[in-house]
């Protein structure tokens, strides 16, 4: 029988190392894949623009001297000689203001998949008068990219099959199935894989800055031949070295350019040179080599890339080991049991994806609510932005105290199903919004979905726990939520980033959906449940006059939630998009954020066991939360958005475990008297009310005074509403 | 009734304006140069019917009057000017009194008036405050100086210029100006008078030769009537002597022997006019309201035979864009 389980344990460990693994390596090497395609196809671009310029260069100096565009009889000759310049360019073409054809190269046959580049025409007083497109041929990119598709496919199998291995060996060695093996079997394989990706990109990248060294050293030589023609000699040649380092800075793929003469030696030089060889170009005069340009890619660049991939891919790493870890504890479940502990357990899953869906939104959710606003609407488009989010955060405020009961009725299994069932619904629409107005309703539904889901579960822990191991519960729940804060915006940040914001959202309504699908996994409702009563506007009215819980909501809670919801859910994803970084970034901080929080409150929790002093604790979090916000005002850039987010989890993670139980003493007579259920409802209550007005708040801050004092006014309001909150504590105690 | 019958009536005149042609009317000073070529082309490249009637006074101010009153039968709707003279003489100074003999009430647009503001035509080049506008051909001073830096260091400027015509001393404030803005010295000289204050030519080249014992690296020549009739004979050749670069500020200055200069094309300046008048007299744009303007994009010119001979050669990337007059065998 121990034999039997072990084994089923041994093989529900492999299989956890599996799922991970195939998510983890696969959607490494479906980033990889993405941040390759769009290196080579800028690599392309850019190469391609130098022969577009030339063009235009060539055709303004014929307009100046006074002829009019159509007339130019040199074009045809200046479009022939840059085309032969480069072999994957397949056309050149000189349009007029109305995009009629007035010149164009042979095209030798129909054009299919080609890119291109148009850069305007200008006469000498800038008015447009045409444009040169130049069509290059992406079948050597097409063939790169295939050739790293089946590179990454290889090293993804190696990797998943290498962790199997890997797991298998660990667990049968160590004769115990530990978790710990599973994760380190899992991390090992991803850095492998990771570490051969890097190597690949690397391999597969440097061609394409190689052959865009050679158009530009070709440029130069053109250059010098040019100056050749007027009679000058090589060494002669002035300003030579002003001229690489111009465009050393231009195109900085390039690290060395050099110009040498006929007999190799070095005329004229600009940058490092390195160790690797680069490209040599002849320079032609007469139809006879008299120099040389040497053109040497940068390793620097190169790896610059690498970096902005490992960045991605170190985050994928982290959802990686957290996502192991809710699936271990998935499968500590046997499926025998059905008491408390298992239901409780069951529930973890289902909540752990449907949190992730939303989770998944925040980092991208401004950005695209932004795209979305019409350009001359009477309401502010930075308030505008913000309506989407303090919609769904109202609907989840009022909802809360309607659903509970109506939950108690139904059944929190039902509710669980319904919540899931119109998240889906209004995540989908979400996705396919054509306006503001329509996404503002469907993110209501969102709200009302997220609503039913939050308040079926608090239900099921209180249903399932006996008021002694009723902490545990809520830790468990208020887990799950942690975990899918730390995995959830990142993803969301990098698929937003590689396929579009819309995408992202269908994303998250299918897990959304596959949420619903673990719903099932709970057991149908007992009869017996302890009726929760709703509060009624009595008892806030009573429970609103006691100054000690109107001290620490209002000072305290409710900051702390108007912080929240201002700085990280609108003011990060907004400064992100508007300082035009991509909402992967975004992603990132606010992992940092839930990162920070998950490895603070545990530490935090024991302090409060230990008996540090709770309005303390409170306070202090408070404060420190609050200092982010002034990190803008001292650098700039992105650095300061992850000072933000860290402190901000610093901060709460010290305040939130010492925030319930300070209420549960502030309190104390009124719990004893009427029950814990009307005050912790108006406590919530004031919390998700700050969750909603965070955004409001945080828009005109940033209307009236811009993103970076938007930022430092809501830390030093909150920074008040801390250190007030601190004075008043002390004197109390005095 | 009444009501639409006179709106009828208000419309007939625009309805007859988009069948006929425009009616301009064209002043040169010297017959047909590529300013008025540039001006018809403009039209017909845009596809404006214009019907141009030519008027040359052929450098004599004095036929200007019959001119006037021709314009006041005629009635053409814009009326194009070649030159500050012939500019004023048809408009008159923005501050005068009496302009009983100018035309006052049909728009006019010029071409090549060096410094609109200081002739007086206008009291700011951004808003006429009055139905004349135009184009300049001066290249702004900060481009020319650029041009110059470009090419070669720039830390003393020598400048000769006559001191009794109002358009150089102007100049010559602006580059003493910035000058100090941008950190170069000015070294400037006014021609020697006669007995009787007018400009001669005499001791001029030991003028040009004392810049370059200053250590002067360029000498400035700037659109100067009388310098321009001694620059090719006398200034340049001095100046090339004493192995000192010399810049021009016009294309005649250029033409004379100057190593580098910063131009405006003519053909391009009647293109520019043209648009001004198409703002006008198509897109009703209120004359008073379109700013006086120079080019965007000017010619640079590069003498690579005085290059040569001084021993000056252009930097690299000036044979991307420079025009280039000369060999430097």
């Amino acid at each position: 029988m121990h034999q039997d389980s072990r084994s089923i344990r041994i093989s529900r460990l492999i299989a956890v190392a599996a799922v991970v693994a195939f998510f983890g390596i696969g959607m490494s090497g479906f980033l990889s894949y993405f941040k390759f395609q769009s290196a080579l196809a800028s690599a392309a671009h850019s190469r391609m623009a130098v022969p577009a310029a030339s063009v235009r260069s060539g055709v303004e100096a014929v307009l100046a001297l006074g002829l009019p565009l159509a007339n130019a009889s040199e074009t045809p000759a200046l479009l022939a000689r840059e085309r032969t310049a480069d072999a994957e360019i397949a056309q050149i073409q000189v349009l007029d203001d109305r995009g009629r054809v007035l010149f164009t190269t042979d095209a030798p046959g129909p054009l299919a998949d080609t890119g291109e580049v148009r850069m305007p025409l200008r006469n000498s007083f800038n008015l447009r008068l045409g444009e040169v497109v130049v069509r290059y041929s992406k079948a050597a990119s097409a063939q790169a990219l295939m050739h790293m598709r089946s590179r990454l496919l290889l090293i993804g199998a190696t990797g998943v099959i290498g962790t199997l291995l890997l797991a298998a060996a660990g667990l049968t060695l160590l004769r115990r199935g530990t978790a710990a093996t599973i994760l380190i079997a899992v991390m090992l394989g991803m850095l492998g894989s990771t570490w051969a990706t890097q190597r690949a990109f690397q391999e597969g990248l440097r061609p394409a800055l190689l052959a865009k060294a050679q158009v530009v050293g070709a440029s130069i030589g053109e250059l010098a031949s040019k100056a050749l023609d007027h009679g000058l000699t090589l060494p002669e040649l002035v300003g030579v070295r002003e001229h690489l380092e111009g465009l050393r800075q231009e195109h900085r793929e390039l690290a060395y350019l050099a110009l040498r003469d006929r007999g190799g030696k070095l005329l004229f030089e600009a940058g490092q040179a390195e160790e690797a060889r680069g490209v040599e170009v002849p320079v032609l005069h007469k139809g006879e080599q008299v120099g040389s340009v040497e053109a040497q890619v940068s390793a620097a660049y190169i790896q610059n890339i690498l970096f902005e991939s490992a960045l991605d891919l170190g985050v994928v790493f982290i959802v990686a080991m957290f996502l192991t870890r809710e699936l271990l504890h998935g499968i500590t479940l046997s499926a025998s049991r059905m008491d408390g502990a298992a239901t409780l357990a069951r529930l973890r899953i289902p909540l752990f994806l449907f949190m992730l869906a939303e989770e998944l939104t925040r980092a991208f959710l401004p950005g695209f609510a932004r795209s979305l606003t019409p350009g001359g609407s009477s309401i502010s488009p930075d308030v505008l932005v913000g309506l989407p989010i303090v919609v769904f955060m109202l609907v989840v405020a009022l909802g809360q105290p309607l659903l509970a009961p109506w939950s108690e009725r139904s059944g929190h299994r039902r509710t669980l199903f319904l919540g899931c069932a119109l998240s889906v619904l209004g995540l989908a629409g979400s996705a396919l919004s054509g306006g503001v107005a329509s996404f503002i309703a469907w993110r209501g539904l969102c709200g009302l979905g997220y609503g039913m889901v939050f308040v079926a579960g608090q239900g099921l822990v209180i249903e399932h726990t006996t008021p002694a191991e009723r902490t545990r519960g809520f830790a468990m729940f208020v887990g799950a939520i942690m975990v899918a804060a730390v995995c959830g915006p990142p993803i969301g940040g990098m698929l937003a980033d590689h396929m579009g914001s819309r995408w992202a959202f269908g994303v998250a309504a299918a897990m959304a959906a596959a949420a619903w699908v673990a719903v099932r996994g709970l057991p149908s409702p007992q009869a017996v449940s302890t009726p929760v009563v709703a509060p009624a506007p009595g008892d806030f009215a009573r429970i609103l006059k006691q100054p000690r819980f109107l001290w620490l909501t209002l000072l305290a809670a409710l900051p702390a939630k108007l912080l929240l919801a201002g700085a990280c859910f609108y003011l990060v994803p907004v400064y992100v998009i508007a300082s035009g970084a991509p909402p992967s970034v975004a992603g990132r901080a606010l992992m940092l954020y839930a990162v920070v929080l998950v490895l603070v409150m545990p530490q935090a929790t024991r302090w409060v066991e230990r008996g540090v002093p709770l309005s303390r604790l409170v306070g202090l979090g408070l404060c420190l939360s609050s200092l982010g916000g002034f990190a803008l005002l001292l650098w700039p850039g992105m650095l300061p958005v992850y000072c933000v987010t860290a402190l901000l989890g610093l901060g709460q993670g010290l305040s939130i475990a010492a925030q319930s139980s300070l209420l549960a003493q502030v309190c104390a007579p009124e719990i004893a008297a009427h029950g814990s259920g009307p005050v912790f409802g108006a406590y919530r209550l004031i919390e998700r009310l700050g969750n909603a007005s965070g955004p409001l708040l945080a828009g005109l801050l940033v209307v009236l005074m811009g993103h970076a004092a938007a930022f430092a006014a809501l830390g030093a309001l909150i920074l008040g509403c801390g250190l007030l909150f601190l004075l008043m504590a002390a004197r109390a105690k005095a | 009734m009444k009501r639409r019958e006179l709106l009828a009536l208000s419309l007939l005149p625009g309805l007859a304006r988009a069948a006929r042609p425009w009616r301009i009317y064209a002043i040169t000073y010297r017959g047909q140069t590529d300013v008025e070529r540039g001006f018809a082309d403009y039209f017909k490249s845009r596809g404006i019917a214009v019907d141009i009637i030519w008027r040359d006074i052929a450098l004599d101010p004095a036929r200007l009057p019959a001119l006037v009153d021709e314009i006041r039968r005629e009635k053409p709707d814009l009326i194009h000017t070649w030159g500050t003279g012939v500019t004023l003489g048809l408009v008159g100074r923005w501050d005068e009194q009496d302009r009983s003999h100018h035309i006052n009430n049909i728009p006019v647009v010029f071409s090549l008036v060096a410094a609109p503001v200081g002739a007086g035509i206008v009291a700011d080049m951004q808003s006429p405050g009055r139905a004349v506008t135009g184009v300049s051909h001066m290249a702004g001073l900060t481009a020319q100086v650029q041009g110059m830096t470009r090419y070669r260091r720039l830390r003393k400027l020598g400048m000769l210029y006559s001191r009794n015509e109002p358009n150089s001393v102007a100049v010559l404030t602006e580059l003493q100006a910035l000058g100090r803005a941008r950190g170069f010295d000015v070294i400037a000289k006014p021609f020697n008078l006669d007995a009787a204050g007018r400009n001669v030519v005499e001791g001029a080249a030991d003028i040009v030769r004392s810049f370059a014992a200053a250590g002067a690296d360029w000498l400035y020549l700037p659109p100067d009537s009388f310098l321009n009739t001694q620059a090719k004979a006398v200034v340049i050749p001095a100046a090339l002597e004493a192995g000192l670069p010399v810049f021009a500020s016009t294309e005649q200055l250029m033409a004379s022997g100057a190593l580098l200069g910063l131009v405006s094309r003519y053909y391009n300046i009647g293109q520019f006019a043209a648009y001004k008048a198409e703002q006008i007299l198509v897109n009703r744009v209120p004359p008073e309201r379109i700013p006086i303007e120079t080019l965007t994009r000017f010619a640079l010119q590069i003498n690579l035979a005085v290059a040569r001979r001084l021993g000056v050669l252009p930097p690299l990337e000036m044979f991307n864009y420079a025009e280039l007059i000369g060999e430097a065998k």
